[in-house]
């Protein structure tokens, strides 16, 4: 069976490396995606459109802003699948080879290098993920970036003391709650804008709100757009890393 | 043509199809449900590196950002000036901006009328007007640099953005996929593939019953 | 865009992606993983590609490595392949 597997596999390979012989070869200019209509026009007039210097941000949240919206939902959608699969840690079925823990902790050892030196720590990574937010603009970063890290420093706090302790600070239904606010921020500045008489997410209507040209407009929607994202990205990974390293038991049974 | 060319035009995406295949085969013939897991990260990072591939140019900057004096091109002069007239006067770093833009900001949010006169005088006695006139300018309409740019200058952003959601979402389903495979230890007592699938076997004459959550509890304590 | 980088990057990265999926420990398998999601990211910093970069520094050899070794720490740390 394993031969049979592998031979399949090899095959494939095969077949797509002869396929590759007609690709156009690797980093030309002249090559289809990079010669295309829609390239050349992004390079050339995303400054003049949207007063953004990074180009990546600006077709992430302007251009592209529909799919970025929906690649949020996933990821909350993600979190509430892992959330229905761990849950509450207690199962229903009456037969489990591997009987469910008594006691579900025990007290991590106390150590107080590793405590003191993660407190030290810990601000300056939360203040270098909200740098990365807000520079998204004007140098590789925004809202995914900036989400991620600051959803890694809770994790390092996390890991360096009591678990238990710390779920109870931040709960899970707090984490949620976050989650559905960054996508109610990114969606409803979507929705603001029909009230104006625009598009969905078509931010020029937004002139109308503050004093600003359709360009600083759209280059400032973009910013609070990119703090949805960071809200729903940050909580959404530290309830996955809770779930997963407790096996669900990170939470009290009576509470939801 | 030589190997030497061969090689540099097509390197990248024969290692894709390798890497794709390793990834493949993992996931088909490896026993420990882990191992396949993380034969689909490999096979995910991939389709990652075929996306940026394509996107790559030659002569193709390091970052797909616009450089600063490609977009503030007539600052550059004033800067320079400003910077040795302000030192004289105690006006501080924040009038040195190089943009007008944030001169016009900082004047607006600044309840100082008299830095307010005092700018204007500076502007006259210096008689920089174009100063003042660019700077009036670039708060309304920016001059568009859209024909300066040669787009083969500068690598294609597009399947860069396509790309950086999916790592995001890769990551995501990940964490599914793994939650996954410790209900199935919970149960079943091991992650090895063929050893679930004898416990399934074995198991299929008792069953696996329901019962009221409150009876699950109880039986835990 | 230094090819020689792009040549020996490529090629480390497929060992490294055999190597970890041939190790029977399954702890110093993730780790290899999150070499092998480092050697990604330097990759696409070398192509240009720096957001992306620096995404998958963040999330592949990060957050996607802590995700693995708390699984591994709630199930079994020897696999049979």
């Amino acid at each position: 069976m394993k031969v049979f597997q592998t031979i399949i596999a090899v095959v494939l390979g095969a077949l797509l490396i002869y396929a590759e012989a007609d690709f156009p070869a690797w980093a030309s200019s002249k090559s289809p995606a990079n010669a295309g209509e829609l390239s050349q026009y992004y390079i050339k007039n995303i400054y003049d459109e949207t007063l953004v210097p990074n180009m990546v941000t600006a077709v992430l949240a302007d251009y592209r802003g529909y799919d970025t919206l929906f690649e949020t939902v996933v990821v909350f959608t993600a979190g509430l699948a892992i959330f229905a699969i761990l849950g509450t840690g207690v199962m229903r079925e009456k037969k489990t080879a591997v009987p469910a823990p008594k006691r579900i902790y025990s007290e991590p050892p106390f150590d107080l290098i590793v405590r003191i030196s993660t407190r030290m720590l810990v601000p300056v990574i939360q203040l270098f993920a909200l740098y990365v937010l807000a520079h998204g603009h004007h140098s590789p970063g925004g809202g995914f970036q900036g989400g991620v890290i600051l959803a890694a420093s809770f994790i390092m706090l996390e890991l360096s003391s009591d678990l238990r302790a710390e779920a109870a600070k931040l709960t899970h239904r707090m984490s949620i709650w976050l989650g559905i606010i960054g996508i109610v921020i990114y969606a409803g500045w979507g929705t603001l804008s029909l009230f104006f008489g625009g598009h969905f997410l078509d931010y020029d209507m937004l002139q109308a709100l503050f004093p600003l040209d359709p360009l600083m407009a759209r280059s400032h929607s973009m910013l609070i757009v990119e703090v949805g994202v960071a809200f729903t990205v940050s909580s959404i990974m530290l309830l996955i890393f809770r779930q997963l390293v407790s096996g669900g038991y990170s939470i009290p049974d009576k509470q939801a | 043509m030589d190997l030497q060319t061969l090689l540099v035009s097509k390197l990248n995406y024969w290692i894709f199809v390798i890497l794709m295949i390793v990834g493949i085969w993992a996931i088909m013939s490896k026993n420990n449900l882990i191992k396949k897991i993380m034969g689909l990260a490999i096979f995910q990072a991939a389709v990652i590196l075929f996306y940026v591939s394509l996107a790559s140019k030659e002569h193709g900057t390091d970052i797909p950002i616009y450089p600063h004096d490609l977009i503030h091109p007539e600052h550059h002069g004033e800067v320079d000036h400003h910077v040795e007239e302000d030192s004289a006067k105690a006006h501080g770093a924040y009038e040195k901006h190089e943009t007008a833009h944030h001169e016009e900001e900082h004047v607006k949010h600044s309840d100082d009328h008299d830095a307010h006169a005092e700018k204007d005088a500076h502007h006259d006695t210096h008689g920089d007007h174009q100063e003042a006139a660019h700077g009036v300018a670039h708060h309304d309409a920016h001059a568009p640099i859209a024909d300066s740019i040669n787009a083969d200058d500068f690598n294609n952003p597009l399947p860069h953005v396509l790309m950086l959601t999916a790592i995001v979402v890769g990551v995501a389903t990940l964490g599914v996929g793994l939650s996954l495979i410790q209900r199935v230890y919970r149960i079943y007592g091991s992650i090895e593939e063929n050893e679930i699938l004898e416990a399934i076997q074995n198991a299929s004459d008792d069953g696996l019953t329901l019962q009221p959550e409150e009876e699950a509890a109880a039986q835990q304590e | 865009m230094i090819w020689s980088y792009d040549a020996i990057l490529l090629i480390l990265i497929v060992i490294t992606a055999i190597v970890s999926l041939s190790i029977k420990d399954l702890i110093s398998a993730t780790i290899t993983l999150g070499v092998f999601s480092f050697l990604l990211c330097l990759l696409w910093a070398e192509m240009g590609a720096v957001d992306v970069a620096f995404t998958e520094a963040a999330v592949g050899a990060g957050v996607s490595t802590v995700f693995l070794v708390a699984t591994i720490y709630n199930t079994t740390r020897k696999s049979s392949d």
